[in-house]
């Protein structure tokens, strides 16, 4: 019975993974055909050979992430640091909640009317800036697990051995913290990878993330293009599941 | 006087610009500001509640959180049962991290193509004679009952929770308290449902709440899959505010202030008990 669970969830799990691999590989997949005209790369053809805009739009995306993550979990470490060590930290911590638990697109609709006003909207820079302020919280809570009375501890044991301010960062803090900083640069950019709603409205389409082409293609009604815009999303993670699956375990406040 | 510039900047960078923007969305849905505003008025607001469309999708949106919870923590304790005491699993356990590498919106476009009328699961069907044409599989997508939004909630979250809850058992000493349990004269189904169940329930409470928050803000999901009435809260927003009629502009912020203070009350709730700490920091 448990390898029958097994089985069958494990089905259920990996089912929509192939889903978006065999659309993204048809052409005309008329009913009831499993295969339309047959398996082709003719689709990955058109969007990514060749430097076809699919291939322009993953390199916007992975540019942006990254950048959006790197932002992230620099100035989530350090503002985290002061917020930890603070009397009130505990309200303070509180303030990160909010936005964060806030839906994007939501955030996106109020903020709407100040992008316009700064001439932000539509482009890459203010999709970015309005990431950054719902990804920047998320890095704030997750170092509220790092910066806690231990590593304070470590901090004055260092000083009071007569480190620098420089020698506490960089032979202490940094690599104590590596493990965290690897995860959560990881996690902010998995968060603004999957983002859709707050880059379709204030990127107002014009901004050609993955999610937002893959959305276009499917209101094209190109389910194939959209497959393969799919499949680019996801794939490289899967790629990365199977090498490092620890970058993914801490993701306990992934959201829809 | 650096940390105080920090924590300006911190202040500024979180509650800041969410306070200016439920701000501008209460000054606009009153008629104080946007394009519509010629002064105080209750209007947008009355017709936000007229015809029950708002609380028809509150209350769908709602249920969707309330379904997807459920049907996705059943399982979820079922397997973290099993993979706390199994020798075996490993693989499976493996395969439970594949959803964590799929966004909502992927997600919703994959089921749309397993679950619709023309899709995967209907085409088997008609391979094994189940259904003679398109028309004879059930309407699992953009359905009533709102299906297909469920079922990808579940396959978003049910691992997520499996892996969360089997980290817990073993964090707890579950498998310890079991042998206790047995030598006390427990039977199995004892243990599970006095000791498994309530143990693993209580401790990941917060996170579990805080799911049901983020699923009530869900948006890709029930735009691909959901139908056009009733609709989901965050597709009901958007829509209002980003399509062409002005005068539902108003009504659009009208409910995402409404919104923002059921998010708000909840999270102030969350936040108010001590124990409240779902990234264990």
């Amino acid at each position: 019975m448990r390898q029958a669970l097994y089985i069958s969830t494990g089905v259920f799990l990996v089912l929509p993974v192939l889903v978006l691999v065999l659309v993204s590989l048809v052409t005309n997949w008329g009913y009831p055909s499993l295969f339309g005209e047959g398996i082709t790369l003719s689709n990955w053809v058109t969007t990514v050979g060749g430097g076809g805009e699919l291939a322009r739009s993953f390199l916007t995306s992975a540019s942006m992430s990254l950048g959006i993550a790197a932002a992230s979990t620099a100035t989530g470490f350090w503002v985290g640091r002061s917020i930890m060590y603070h009397p009130w930290r505990r309200t303070l911590i509180s303030f990160a909640y909010y936005p964060y638990l806030i839906a994007p697109v939501v955030l996106g609709v109020l903020w709407r009317f100040f992008f316009l006003q700064g001439n932000l909207t539509g482009t890459i820079g203010g999709v970015m800036l309005a990431q950054f302020l719902f990804v920047f919280p998320y890095a704030i809570l997750f170092f509220s697990g790092f910066w806690t009375q231990k590593v304070r501890d470590l901090e004055h044991q260092a000083s009071t051995l007569g480190a620098s301010p420089g020698q506490i960062i960089r032979q202490v803090l940094l690599p104590t913290a590596r493990p965290f900083l690897v995860v959560c640069f990881f996690q902010c950019f998995l968060i603004s990878w999957f983002e859709y709603g707050i880059t379709q409205v204030i990127g107002i389409g014009k901004v050609p993330t993955l999610t937002v082409r893959t959305m276009q293609f499917v209101n094209e009604a190109n389910p194939y293009y959209a497959g393969v815009a799919a499949c680019l999303m996801v794939l490289p993670l899967i790629l990365l599941l199977l090498v490092n699956r620890r970058i993914f375990a801490r993701n306990e406040m992934g959201r829809d | 006087m650096r940390r105080h510039l920090t924590i300006g900047l911190f202040t500024l960078l979180t509650i800041g610009p969410m306070l200016a923007g439920l701000v501008y969305a209460f000054m606009y849905s009153i008629g104080l500001a946007g394009l519509l505003g010629k002064g105080f008025t209750t209007t947008h607001w009355e017709r936000l509640f007229e015809g029950g469309e708002a609380l028809a999708t509150l209350g769908y949106t709602t249920l969707i959180v309330l379904f997807s919870l459920l049907l996705a923590l059943v399982p979820a304790l079922v397997l973290a049962y099993f993979l706390t005491f199994a020798r075996k699993g490993r693989s499976f356990y493996r395969t439970l991290f594949v959803p964590l590498t799929v966004p909502p919106l992927i997600a919703a476009f994959a089921m749309f193509h397993l679950l619709n009328p023309g899709g995967l699961l209907s085409r088997f069907a008609h391979g094994v004679g189940l259904v003679q044409e398109v028309g004879d599989f059930p309407r699992l997508v953009n359905d009533g009952w709102a299906v297909g939004i469920i079922l990808t909630h579940v396959f978003l979250i049910f691992p997520f929770f499996t892996i969360v809850f089997t980290n817990m058992a073993h964090k707890e000493r579950l498998p310890e308290l079991r042998h206790l349990a047995q030598t006390l004269g427990a039977r199995p189904w004892q243990y599970q449902l006095r000791v498994f169940v309530p143990v693993v329930l209580r401790r990941a409470s917060a996170l579990i709440l805080l799911y049901g928050v983020f699923l009530f803000g869900t948006y890709e999901v029930p735009l691909l899959l959901g139908r056009q009435a009733p609709r989901a809260v965050t597709v009901f927003i958007t829509e209002k505010v980003t399509r062409y009629d002005l005068m539902n502009i108003p009504v659009g912020y009208a409910m995402a202030v409404v919104y923002m203070v059921l998010i708000g009350a909840v999270v102030t709730f969350l936040l108010r008990r001590r124990s409240f700490n779902p990234l264990g920091g």
